[in-house]
């Protein structure tokens, strides 16, 4: 195990935790997160691995201000009725790609993303409220190195890969809606979705075919026993699976299905019969929450407690042998936001997560890797948006600290890495007339302090699959967010916007030694074009 | 129950149906002046302000009764017909309203009607088949989908819709194999099929279900692509079944009705029921659909314009490809389908609201359905096939109003099919001699060996002329209200095409053990047309009984000829009467009790009744020397005609119960159906036996190394007999089905706008053959030595399956958002074979002269028939049940601005696998893989159909 001394940063910032694929990502970032806390595909004791990156600029021009609450910050279905007055449709198109060689062994690169998404939200009547958004996509990898799983980089450390670097296609497609009803003092309401993918490599040797589904539901409780209180309790569930197959259609190939560090057997896989693998993933939560107003600041508190199990098999039996992942977690969250004067309004958000999860081989006793990981968010905002000001600016800081303890008991190697992510937005906007203009910038920088494994002394599936994931994750780097959006006024409330985005990430550090680690620079692109309804 | 057939005779069917529709329109003129029945009125109103439309047509499905909305948005119908009613709103820019109503005998009905813009805002929208459905003019059991329902539906083509009828299996759409449908019967398929020969009960069934598109039956009577019992290349093609579904797109459908139950006299060549399919005629807002699935790629057009107050032209079509095996091959389907339809109304009724004098609809359309499975070198060079068909049909009906509501109709249609199958792969053979001789004589042969690469391609062009001239009159006699009908039906099929063609130097086939001959080539323009006609006369009745009593009664009678010439004109060779009976019994309004009882016919296709001669190259000769050049073979080549002359219809005896119980709203009905269904002379291939001769000759100069081959000393030595199996056509298959079917749908639960409807169907089929089985040994006993070898009993294949379909429909109307959720209970699945297996389950044994000697049973253990006792295989020896399961599916369906509409699906939405086997008796249930999309309507700005 080599030991790091990596510069760390004590600024703000905030990287996401989330988004795992270009797709992801660029769902993401189409709209603030406080208008899709409701999703019920929200991640459940999860922590994934993903790329350094900075901060969201906000959007000044397609989303509303932003707002805390049971619905807004925690995403209660129950306190839709209390919280939604208004009605909003956002409709969008988005074209745009990554590339560039600073990734991992498992990260695709050459990826351009096609993508259409609805997100809507309205009152029904005086007593209800409903949310819903559709989301299609299709995702293609000019190069798709090794992984067959979709997400490589989840907390899950079971993980399908393979000897081939192919063309692969994805397309997705994702229904989710909410609906709530308020009586008297009490809210009651469900969120529930849908989530398909299809994945398949293009002209390869050893095919890959595979799907998956996402089931979810949200379902929650609001309450208001008194004035300028609210409280709210919810239980989540996102099930799912995903199915893969491979194919080959020349020769065998090999399979391997990492499981941590150590180096797993390879499987040779026959042109009679292929290779199936199926991951069988259930997760559920249940929370509590409060929230309410006082000394002129609104704020909300909350806490979740979630517990994930997954499965993963490769023969079609009753009951086959399974691999498995068990991990749970808590979710602790506040946020508070003040108006000072009228042209000012500040917002922070803070959440803290932990998880603890454990990886067992179906062939195997005991546990062959323990994960301990948690992750703080810090974030704030200010805007200024004068009455009567065609003018309008905010400045967004987020801080985020990721700790992650990870040890394999087979080869009795581990990792132990805290990184900080730093982070700032600057966003100016302008309205001219009919016509409104946004520009924004943000910036961070990543930097990690711990150990990983030494490479050197690793087996060769460890060198070739995970030690680039580790190097980039030890290393600073320095990832930068540039946004343009212009917006027309249709009248009737409604308006046409047309955003420009792009983000760089570099290392920023000095080349360091470490086994595996990219040179280069990854950068991501999109052009969209969306209608924001808001009559 | 046997159905009567009649011998040849001097009959023509024309004469007949003048008299019978002379008498049908002079009984009009006995009506009654006005009908009998309740009154419904009410306002029709927009759904979101409740402002009152004018203009509109409010009508009663199935029924002549209309009424237009006044200013004020009110309208009246009288002399509505008791029990369950659909009212039907209709008026350009609004989306059609459909409200099912349960109608007393008497007194008044106020309903008021909500339209709107999209039919996503109707409070009443219906996206499920109608629980109590009635086909137009038909008593027997239905269900009816509506273009509501079928948008809804994640349908690439009619199979998919045809989903929503009770017992129907959900899956995934596209257009990824060969779609045929069959009514009533479970699919106790191919593995028994190699020893029962023939088609399979699947096969049977899809056959005998009758699609009737616009009018005219769609047939696959003439369509001769397979390879026959003989082919080694199978090929996705549909001949010998029913047609393939994927050339009817679900986007272009306005209306469906099954008639799962008794159909009317009306209907004939069927033995299963009847799928009625309306394509969208009319006015229509001109749209475009797209669709985007994972594997499927969709876009239709629709449009209906009026040319004046008497024209409307219609343009429907559509264009789908789908991706059989992405990532693993390249293999497609597409399809390419598109219509023109043009209504004229001429003249009005004398005394009639909105029926015109003449209507005259024609139609133009077209149609090319591709599947290609192109070559990858570098996985299995060599194999390539190919699927294409292409088609175009025309049609004219001609309705002529005569006043008092009877009416005259003529249909004629003539259709054309190319279809183009091509195969061929590389394929290894032994040494064997072999013969390419055409016609039946001996001659010198030559010996083949080695890889070569076989191609064969079946060449068809299928043509049809249909036409139907029905009259049909109401009357009013004896109490009750009666609508009579009567008809003629002419068809004429034939195949015109090519045919089997193949270089006769490489054929198909590989195998060869010195008796049954390779295939040749065949040219199915040599294959004479087949002429059929029917003449049917029905009679519905509706007569009040005590109190609010009503009874509802069907009855018909038809025959079905089969002519043994091209012509009409020609003699009959075979003929059915088949009467039809269907009754309905309502006590009160929201009860009844219905009944019915009937027979159908089916008449042979073209390849039964002509099928391809069978070759038999008998080896007299095999010298097969290590030099080439000192090589003889002689063979003799037997041609034997397996046509039978004595093929003919094969009949149906159908019977059914049920009762429907309605709430006096109609929006909660429950109906349950007990059927069973007999289908006696079922075509497969019977195994003729009988033998040839062989002659053996001995040879001269047969010394090695000389370089020519030795001489045939004249004249033969010796010769003995070879038993062979002519398999020829013949009514020999027997196919029994019997099931309950209950479909139940509730109220709506308001305050979620939840909706519940299930339907479920426990079906049994048994499937046999009347006709002894030779097993898998008797090519051994043909080519051997021995004197004899068994014979068994057909075999008896059963299959039963319990399916059970809830669908959770959520809807708000302000948000124009339906939802529906779909769960299939696949509860039961089991397949089995009854028939002996041990080795004293033989019935007789066949001499080498082609003989059948029956063995009583007492004396199969005599050792005298000790070479007899071998096992019996090709027979599933237990039970094989599927464990149970289930799948969902999820649809949304959405307007958009503008008048759009988007639809998600996703077919077997959490993806399950299936059940995997258990024990030993229990085979693995794989369920479709998940399959998802979305759908987009948006309106074309052209709209001429809103004028």
């Amino acid at each position: 195990v080599r030991r790091l001394a990596l510069a760390g940063c004590v600024l703000i910032g905030a990287g996401s935790l989330h988004a795992q694929t270009t797709a992801d990502a660029m769902a993401q970032r189409s709209v603030p997160a406080s208008l899709i806390t409701w999703s019920p595909f929200a991640r459940l004791a999860d922590l994934p691995q993903t790329l350094p990156a900075s901060i969201a600029p906000p959007d000044l021009l397609g989303a509303p201000n932003p707002r805390i609450g049971l619905w807004w910050t925690v995403g209660i279905p129950g306190a839709l009725p209390f919280e939604v007055s208004e009605r909003r449709a956002i409709f969008r198109a988005t074209g745009g790609g990554t590339s560039g060689s600073y990734r991992r062994a498992l990260d695709p690169d050459d990826v351009t993303v096609i993508q259409a998404s609805a997100l809507a939200w309205s009152p029904i009547a005086s007593s209800g409220g409903a949310a819903g958004a559709v989301l299609v996509d299709q995702e293609r990898a000019g190069a798709m190195p090794f992984a067959t799983t979709v997400l490589p980089y989840t907390s899950d450390p079971f993980v399908v890969t393979d000897t081939t670097v192919p063309k692969e296609r994805r397309v997705r497609a994702r229904v989710e809606g909410s609906f709530a009803w308020r009586v008297g003092r009490v809210g009651a309401g469900v969120a529930a979705g849908v989530e398909e993918s299809d994945e398949r490599t293009v002209d390869s040797r050893f095919p890959h075919i595979g799907r998956t589904s996402t089931p979810a539901v949200r379902a929650g409780l609001a309450f208001a026993p008194l004035a300028g209180l609210r409280l709210g309790a919810y239980g989540r569930w996102i099930a799912g699976s995903e199915t893969m197959t491979l194919q080959p259609r020349t020769a065998p190939g090999l399979v391997f299905l990492l499981a941590g560090y150590h180096d797993p057997d390879s499987t040779a896989v026959a042109q009679l019969g292929g290779f199936f693998r199926r991951s069988q993933r259930s997760a559920r939560s249940g929370g509590l929450a409060a929230a309410g107003s006082m000394l002129g600041a609104e704020w909300v508190l909350f806490a979740e407690r979630a517990v994930r199990h997954d499965g993963h098999f490769s023969v079609r039996l009753s009951n086959p042998p399974t691999d498995r992942w068990d991990a749970n977690g808590w979710t602790i969250g506040a946020a508070a936001q003040r108006r000072f004067g009228g042209a000012i309004l500040v917002t922070a958000h803070g959440r803290w997560e932990t998880l603890h999860g454990e990886g067992q081989l179906a062939d195997l006793t005991g546990v062959v890797l323990r994960a301990r990981e948690s992750a703080l968010v810090l974030s704030g905002e200010v805007r200024y948006a004068p009455a009567g000001s065609e003018w309008t600016a905010t400045a967004t800081g987020a801080l985020s600290r990721v700790h992650r303890d990870r040890y394999d008991f087979i080869v009795e190697v581990g990792s132990d890495l805290v990184q900080w992510t730093p982070s700032a937005a600057l966003a100016l906007a302008r309205r001219i007339g009919h016509t409104s203009v946004a520009v924004a910038a943000s910036g961070a920088a990543y930097s990690a302090v711990g150990s990983i494994p030494d490479a050197s002394q690793m087996g060769p599936v460890y060198q070739h699959l995970v030690a680039s994931s580790m190097a980039v994750a030890a290393t600073r780097a320095r990832p930068l967010v540039f946004t343009l959006s212009v917006g027309q006024h249709l009248g009737t409330g409604t308006t046409l916007l047309l955003d420009g985005y792009y983000d760089a990430l570099v290392r920023s550090g000095p080349r360091s030694d470490l086994w595996s680690l990219p040179e280069g620079d990854r950068t991501t692109w999109s052009v969209s074009a969306r209608v924001v309804v808001a009559p | 129950m046997v159905a009567t057939r009649l011998g040849p005779s001097v009959w023509h069917p024309g004469r007949g149906f003048t008299l019978v529709a002379a008498l049908i329109l002079s009984v009009s003129t006995a009506r009654a002046q006005e009908r009998p029945g309740a009154v419904i009125t009410g306002r029709v109103v927009l759904v979101a302000d409740h402002v009152p439309i004018a203009g509109v047509v409010v009508s009663v499905e199935g029924t002549l009764l209309q009424s237009i909305s006044d200013s004020a948005g009110r309208y009246r119908l009288s002399g509505v017909p008791p029990g369950p009613q659909v009212l039907l709103a209709r008026r350009i820019g609004y989306a059609p309203a459909r409200i099912p109503l349960t109608v007393p005998p008497t007194g008044s009905v106020v309903r008021d009607i909500a339209m709107a813009q999209h039919a996503l805002e109707l409070p009443e929208i219906q996206v499920t088949a109608d629980v109590s459905g009635r086909a137009r003019g038909e008593a027997g059991t239905s269900s009816v989908v509506e273009r509501d329902a079928i948008a809804h539906q994640t349908a690439t083509s009619l199979t998919g819709v045809l989903e929503l009828l009770p017992g129907v299996p959900l899956q995934p759409p596209g257009l990824d194999a060969v779609q045929q449908f069959s009514l009533r019967s479970v699919a106790t398929s191919t593995p028994a099929a190699t020893t029962l020969g023939g088609p399979s009960a699947a096969q049977l069934a899809s056959l005998g279900t009758l699609i009737i598109l616009d009018g005219v039956p769609v047939s696959n009577n003439a369509n001769l692509q397979t390879t026959g019992p003989r082919g080694e290349q199978r090929l996705a093609a549909t001949g010998g079944a029913g047609i393939d579904l994927r050339q009817i797109p679900a986007s272009t459908i306005e209306r469906v009705e099954a008639i799962r139950g008794i159909p009317s006299a009306r209907y004939g060549d069927l033995t299963q029921g009847v799928i009625v399919v309306d394509t969208r005629a009319g006015r229509v807002a001109p749209q475009l659909n797209a669709r985007f699935d994972v594997r499927t790629i969709e876009a239709s057009m629709v449009g209906g314009w009026g040319l004046g107050a008497s024209h409307t032209v219609t343009a429907v079509a559509d264009v789908a490809k789908s991706d059989i095996s992405p990532g693993l091959s390249g293999e497609t389907a597409t399809r390419i389908t598109a219509q023109l339809a043009h209504r004229a109304t001429l003249g009005r009724r004398p005394g009639g609201v909105g029926e015109p004098r003449l209507a005259l609809d024609t139609r133009a359309s077209f149609f090319q359905l591709f599947q290609d499975n192109p070559e990858q070198p570098d996985v299995e060079p060599g194999l390539e096939s190919s699927n294409r068909d292409r088609g175009w049909a025309a049609q004219e009906r001609a309705r002529l109003s005569l006043g008092r509501g009877a009416a005259l109709t003529l249909t004629t249609a003539a259709d054309y099919t190319q279809r183009r199958s091509r195969a061929q792969a590389n394929r290894i053979r032994g040494a064997s001699p072999f013969t390419d001789r055409l016609t039946e004589g001996t001659q010198e042969g030559r010996f083949v060996q080695g890889a070569y690469l076989s191609q064969f391609q079946l060449q068809g062009d299928e043509w049809r002329l249909y036409n139907r001239l029905e009259a049909e009159t109401p009357a009013s006699w004896l109490g009750a209200e009666h609508e009579l009908r009567a008809g003629l039906e002419l068809r004429r099929e034939w195949n015109d095409g090519p045919g089997y063609l193949f270089d006769i130097e490489f054929p198909p086939q590989v195998s060869f053990n010195s008796v049954q001959g390779y295939d040749r080539p065949r040219r199915f323009d040599a294959i004479p047309p087949v002429a059929t006609s029917g003449v049917y006369v029905d009679d519905r009745l509706v007569r009040r009984l005590l109190g609010q009593a009503t009874l509802d009664l069907q009855a018909g009678l038809r025959l079905d000829l089969l002519h043994d010439g091209t012509l009409w004109t020609s003699g009959i060779r075979d003929a059915v009467l088949e009467p039809r009976v269907n009754a309905q019994l309502s006590p009160w309004p929201w009860l009844r009790l219905r009944a019915g009882w009937g027979r159908a016919g089916k008449a042979p296709t073209v390849g039964q009744l002509y099928p391809a001669p069978q070759y038999f190259d008998v080896v007299n000769v095999n010298w097969y020397a290590t030099d080439p050049a000192e090589r003889l073979a002689v063979l003799t080549t037997f041609i034997r005609d397996p046509t039978n002359p004595a093929l003919g219809f094969s009949t149906a005896d159908k019977r059914e119960a049920g009762i429907e119980l309605a709430t006096p709203r109609g929006n909660a009905a429950l109906s349950l159906v007990a059927f069973r269904d007999r289908t006696t002379g079922g075509i497969g291939y019977a195994n003729d036996p009988t033998f040839l001769l062989r002659e053996h000759f001995n040879l001269a100069d047969s010394t090695t190394g000389t370089g020519v081959p030795p001489v045939i000393v004249e004249p033969a030595a010796y010769a003995d007999t070879v038993p062979v199996l002519i398999a020829r056509p013949a009514n020999i298959l027997t196919l029994n089905n019997h099931g309950f079917e209950a479909t139940l749908s509730l109220p709506e639960f308001q305050p979620l706008g939840l909706q519940l409807s299930v339907q479920g169907a426990w079906i049994k089929t048994e499937f046999l053959q009347n006709a002894v089985d030779f097993g898998q040994s008797f090519s051994p006993f043909q080519t051997g030595t021995a004197a004899r070898a068994p014979y068994w009993e057909s075999v008896e294949r059963t299959g039963e399956q319990i399916i059970v379909t809830y669908r959770l429909v959520h809807h708000e109307p302000r948000f124009g958002l339906v939802v529906s959720l779909t769960v299939q209970h696949l509860a039961k699945d089991v397949l089995e074979d009854l028939a002996g297996t041990d080795t004293l389950a033989f019935a007789g044994y066949i001499t080498r002269t082609g003989e059948l000697v029956p063995v009583p049973p007492e004396r199969r253990a005599d050792p005298e028939y000790a070479e007899l006792h071998v096992p019996r295989s090709g027979v599933l020896l237990l039970p094989r049940e599927t464990p149970a399961d289930w799948l969902a599916s999820l649809q949304v369906s959405k307007t958009l601005p503008l008048g759009g509409e988007l639809r998600f699906y996703a077919f077997n939405a959490s993806d399950r696998l299936g059940r995997f086997q258990e024990s030993a008796a229990e085979r693995q249930r794989q369920l479709p893989g998940m399959r998802f999309g979305v759908e987009l309507t948006a309106p074309l700005p052209f709209g001429g159909g809103l004028r």
